[in-house]
């Protein structure tokens, strides 16, 4: 306070002059200025700290936006490296059929052409790769290394191409359709982004979210683990590799730099900086097609958007349909879950967990235990196996290769090929038809056991002869113990097991020459059975009588006299699913006979059904080699896994769920069984 | 069944198919066999049109790889020495065949056990036969049908030898069965070409005297 010494003056003259005056006194003056100037700050800092609040808003908002940006860049750097093992497997593929020609230049265009470049160092480049952190490209190198083993390994493109199309679709379906609002979204976004952003709180924001993004990214590995899954050795490997790509990401300078020097105004210029972004760590075949694409893409922004034809003519169109999604993204899993809302079911997607290998040859039939996790597996070898699923791993015996799942029990019965078994509900007494026209009837022995004790005669409890030819289904009737088989002797028998006399009742032919091909119980009149015949024949028996209760009416669009190979009946409804040699699934009402639904659902015979125990799902197997997952009530394919390679021409013998666990298993012409979990387990 | 679908074969046993038409539809030659298991397929082929013919089921295609094509021949020997196992089942108890032997001078222990154990002969046929499948099916030695390695050959010597008992087995204690068995499949007689062919076991521990030559040496003896 310096002013106080003179204070007193500046008092004195004022009282004189200004005595009417109020109150106006130089320190009365000075104090209300300095008041005012406080507030003045105090309001100052307010705003200051108003500014900074919204600055840190729209970083994160920014940051928000970038992390989106990001993953939508893994993902077309993911499908371009789908798309690249693909090219070059279909190169090869040609070679191969066409006695080692160099394919003649199908829409090679420079990606195509840069690509070999880039793989004939791969392999040299490889380890310095794998160590390098800062390097994105040697991850995605060394995975598509593995998946170009893998695909080398299984040696059908054809299929590959199916399985990328419907991949492709069902991504995109997964994509929400809502073009205009998140634009209008985005573009208001945008305008606040305008002002500079402070470091901490972006990258803050940024983590962040990336780790959001990841998180979505993760549900998209799992489905891509699944969709490649047959070979699970291969994947795991490629799992490790995603997983340190996400935290290279994490760690990488390079992209947060990116985000926060973005003042991109339009979704135009959004879509060629996320190019721009993916420049930085594609190789360059794949860059090229990219740079080709953002060329594309705005024309074709409006009207291909979600094209119908993903052929592998022209290799950018998926990029066109991916960019166009492009800021889209952000709502894949909000859709995904509106999706399920709809229908109050969980996410169903089934990963490969186990491959079942020990049978030497075409596995013909499988079948879950109804409560443990336990499956049996009936081969040509002539042998029945079983097994224990939750099995430790461990390397027991010095005959096995390492950590492998082993069968628990081997049965022998039958002379020749097994083509067909059913078990009791218990789980404890298991029926298995064969070539040799017996059906053999087993006690279970515990699933626990040692695969190598010693043999026990009382395991096959009972031989039930009658059948002159192969015995091709069989059924269990739970409620009063009673099998039934169907044979191409042409008759359906009737039999009780442990009973003096089992055989009860033959049930022959609707028409002579056919043939039953398979047998099921009707869920909802357990005295009918279900019979389909070879000649495009189905009917519902009686099986107290024998006298048929309802001959289903195919309609008239059947062409020719096709096998039905597989006959179910829904767990719940009158409702009869019958799958064909002509490739169609056939709804059929029980009450009337008349077909409800038909659908072409492979690209081969459809040689198996299995339906979950809620009737909710339908999981159909086919010769095509691969299975698929039904919505029952939308009749739409909810997933494609290709499961089994062919052996002449035959390849899925056999689906099934288990009745109480969330497995599924298939089994096929090349002797392995396998077996899928749901979801992200 | 040769269900004749737009002009083509298919070649698959869908379910219908009679015994007298399993597998029969019209061969295909080697080069038209476009599958992965196209080995399977051939060697199945060639047995189905004549299982007596021992030398053709035995003669690779032209530049077959020769690994691949002893492990799908022992794949099949294994699937269709079940049959054998399956009728011994019905005899070989442990009271009569106590230990897996042939002739008196050997007693054969099981393998699949950590410690080699003094199996029962039909304990013996069938862990032998199951630790066969599972060794022929490791994706340690053997991650495909493809391609083998050279490691993994090896061990097609041991299962070949450990299988060869099974037959010497039934031939010394159960000759109705034997015979009963190989008049029909001619599996030891092809399982004797096939080991000398290629050499997977030693003349002397061939002791079941089923080719000509071996004929010839024991009357000699």
């Amino acid at each position: 306070m310096e002013d106080s010494g003179q204070l007193p003056n500046a008092q004195n003259e004022k009282t004189e002059e200004e005595t009417n005056r109020s109150q106006y006194t130089m320190s009365g003056i000075l104090h209300f200025i300095q008041h005012e100037w406080t507030k003045n700050e105090l309001d100052r800092t307010r705003w200051e700290a108003e500014r900074a609040e919204m600055q840190a808003r729209i970083a994160f908002l920014q940051g928000e936006r970038k992390g989106q940006e990001n993953l939508k860049q893994d993902l077309v750097r993911r499908i371009k490296m789908l798309e690249f093992c693909l090219k070059q497997e279909r190169a090869k593929n040609y070679r191969l059929t066409h006695n080692g020609e160099e394919p003649p230049s199908f829409d090679e265009s420079a990606n195509e052409n840069s690509a070999p470049s880039d793989n004939s160092h791969l392999s040299a480049d490889l380890d310095a790769y794998i160590n390098d952190a800062g390097e994105a490209g040697g991850s995605f190198r060394q995975g598509r290394l593995l998946l170009k083993r893998y695909l080398e390994e299984i040696g059908y493109s054809e299929h590959i191409m199916d399985v990328r199309s419907f991949r492709v679709k069902n991504l995109l379906g997964l994509l929400p359709q809502t073009d205009l609002p998140s634009s209008e979204r985005l573009n208001g976004r945008k305008e606040k982004s305008d002002s500079d952003s402070e470091d901490g709180h972006d990258d803050a924001a940024l983590d962040a979210d990336a780790s959001k993004a990841f998180e979505e990214f993760d549900f998209l590995n799992s489905m891509d683990v699944k969709e490649k899954g047959s070979d699970a050795d291969d994947w795991t490997g490629k799992g490790a590799s995603y997983e340190k790509l996400i935290k290279q990401y994490k760690d990488d300078p390079k992209v947060k730099r990116r985000s926060r020097t973005s003042t991109e105004e339009s979704d135009e210029k959004t879509s060629s900086e996320v190019h721009k972004n993916l420049e930085t760590d594609v190789p360059p075949g794949i860059k090229s097609a990219i740079d080709a694409s953002a060329q594309q893409e705005l024309p074709t922004r409006r009207q291909g958007r979600r094209s119908a034809n993903f052929g592998y003519g022209n290799g950018n169109e998926l990029d066109v349909a991916l960019g166009m999604q492009d800021n889209e993204n952000m709502d894949i899993k909000d859709e995904f879950k509106d999706d399920d809302d709809d229908t109050n079911l969980p996410p169903v997607k089934w990963n490969i967990k186990v491959t079942l290998r020990s049978h030497l040859d075409t596995i013909h039939a499988m079948q879950f235990h109804p409560v443990e996790p336990v499956l049996f597996t009936a081969s040509e070898d002539g042998l029945i196996k079983l097994w224990n699923l939750d099995q430790k791993k461990e390397d027991k015996h010095n005959s096995g290769g390492g950590t492998e799942l082993e069968p628990v029990y081997t049965f022998r019965g039958h002379k020749g090929a097994v083509l067909c078994l059913v078990l009791s509900p218990t789980g404890d007494h298991l029926y298995t038809g064969g070539i040799d026209g017996n059906i053999c009837c087993f006690n279970v022995p515990s699933s626990n056991g040692d695969p190598f004790d010693s043999y026990d005669p009382r395991v096959l409890s009972e031989t039930l002869t009658g059948h002159t030819d192969a015995i091709w289904s069989v059924a269990y009737h739970s409620s009063n113990s009673r099998l039934v088989s169907a044979s191409s002797d042409s008759t359906i028998r009737l039999w009780e097991p442990g009973n003096g006399e089992p055989l009860i009742r033959t049930i022959g032919a609707p028409q002579p020459g056919m043939i039953p091909t398979s047998v099921d119980f009707v869920s909802t009149e357990t005295s009918h059975l279900l019979a389909a015949y070879t000649q495009c024949y189905a009917q519902i028996i009686d099986i107290d009588t024998g006298s048929t209760v309802m001959v289903f009416d195919f309609g008239p669009k059947v062409v020719g006299t096709p096998t039905m190979n597989k006959i179910v009946s829904h767990p719940t409804m009158p409702l009869t699913l019958i799958g064909g040699e002509d490739r169609t699934i056939r709804y059929f009402d029980n009450t009337t006979g008349a077909i409800l639904s038909e659908s072409l659902a492979h690209v081969e015979g459809v040689s198996s059904l299995a339906i979950d125990p809620n009737g909710l799902y339908l999981l159909s197997g086919s010769h095509d080699g691969s299975i698929r997952m039904w919505n029952m009530e939308r009749k739409t394919c909810l997933q494609e896994i290709s499961a089994h390679r062919k052996k002449n021409d035959a390849a899925v013998t056999s689906v099934a769920f288990h009745p109480s666990r969330s497995l599924i298993g298939s089994a096929g012409a090349d002797s392995l069984a396998k077996v899928y979990v749901s979801g992200s387990n | 069944m040769t269900a004749v679908a737009e002009n083509r074969v298919v070649r698959r046993n869908g379910p219908g198919t009679k015994r007298a038409d399993w597998n029969c539809w019209p061969p295909l030659a080697f080069e038209e066999m476009d599958s992965a298991l196209n080995i399977q397929q051939y060697i199945q082929q060639t047995i189905k049109a004549n299982p007596s013919d021992v030398e053709t089921i035995l003669t690779p295609p032209l530049d077959q790889d020769e690994g691949v094509w002893k492990y799908e021949h022992l794949r099949q020997f294994c699937i269709e020495l079940n049959g054998l196992a399956l009728l011994l089942q019905r005899e070989c108890v442990p009271e009569t065949c106590q230990q897996m032997t042939a002739t008196e001078q050997w007693i054969f222990l099981c393998a699949a056990h950590k410690n080699p154990n003094e199996c029962p002969a039909i304990d013996y046929t069938r862990h032998t036969l199951d630790g066969a499948a599972t060794l022929l099916n490791s994706n340690k030695y053997f991650p495909s049908r493809v391609n083998i390695k050279e490691i993994s050959i090896s061990k097609l010597g041991s299962v070949a030898r450990r299988v060869y008992r099974i037959f010497s087995h039934a031939f010394f204690h159960h000759r109705k069965l034997f015979d009963e068995f190989e008049n029909e499949t001619h599996l030891c007689k092809r399982f004797t070409t096939y080991v000398s062919k290629y050499n997977l076991m030693q003349q002397e521990h061939l002791i079941v005297p089923i080719l000509p030559n071996q004929q010839q040496q024991q009357t000699a003896q």
